[in-house]
């Protein structure tokens, strides 16, 4: 479980394949560069090594030149966990760490993924609410 | 995507993640407030809400402006849109890399029956 007071992004999705077929479409460097680029002209994965504390390198060229992916994998737990550290252009060069979690569903898998920001000292001493509601919740008072 | 300070960002993550202060930032969002208006519904003192409000100033996200000896305190909204939109942001960015994961399981799968059938 995450920490409720972290910044997170969950996204939750059924997928037509089983958790295996799913997970190694994350693992492959092929698979990859079919799927984690949309709208790339041209994607690269330049370096993929599927062991823990092994990095990746995705490169993407689109309209505006460059960008690159990067980072570790922390956990790969076949079918059902996989864990990465990620480094991009828009995390501005910040260390965040991606979840991905595998669950049968019928006959397809459900897949939630969870991105968040690594707390620093301040952050991980909070608790209680979720905080992403919370910023919704008054970014929503205050925009108007 | 937009892009973001990061340290500022960390500040206003780190001043959230507190629930007295979100608790003082909601009472904020409902209109202006002196420091003792502030410190009222919780059962501490005058002194810790104080601290609280110096970690949201820090953060941007308390304005605090001096009349004779009254502090009245007024919420800054700017650096909280600014958390949203990184959540906003990524979240829109994985839902489109899910679709063409979907996407390209779905073409794999149809691949596979007509070989199978072939």
């Amino acid at each position: 479980m995450t920490d409720p007071s972290r910044p997170v992004v969950r996204v939750v999705r059924r997928l037509p394949a089983s958790r295996e077929e799913v997970f190694d479409a994350w693992l492959d460097a092929e698979s990859l560069q079919e799927w984690m680029c949309p709208g790339a002209t041209r994607t690269t994965v330049a370096e993929l090594e599927a062991r823990v504390g092994g990095r990746f390198r995705i490169v993407m060229t689109g309209e505006h030149g460059d960008t690159e992916h990067t980072g570790e994998y922390r956990e790969i737990r076949r079918p059902d966990r996989l864990v990465f550290t990620w480094i991009s252009t828009f995390t501005l060069g910040r260390e965040t760490l991606v979840t991905i979690e595998l669950r049968v569903a019928g006959d397809e898998t459900e897949l939630t993924l969870t991105h968040e920001r690594l707390p620093d000292d301040d952050a991980r001493k909070g608790h209680g609410e979720g905080w992403s509601s919370i910023v919704d919740k008054l970014a929503a008072k205050l925009s108007h | 995507m937009v892009e973001y300070q990061p340290q500022r960002l960390d500040r206003t993550l780190a001043a959230i993640a507190d629930p007295t202060r979100r608790a003082i930032l909601n009472r904020l969002a409902l209109g202006d407030a002196r420091v003792t208006d502030l410190a009222a519904p919780f059962e501490i003192s005058l002194n810790a809400v104080s601290k609280h409000l110096r970690v949201l100033e820090r953060a941007g996200l308390v304005r605090r402006e001096v009349r004779g000896r009254e502090h009245r305190l007024s919420l800054e909204a700017r650096p909280l849109r600014e958390a949203g939109e990184w959540i906003a942001a990524y979240e829109a960015f994985w839902e489109q890399r899910l679709d063409a994961l979907e996407a390209f399981l779905r073409q794999r799968k149809k691949k596979t029956r007509w070989r199978k059938r072939g």
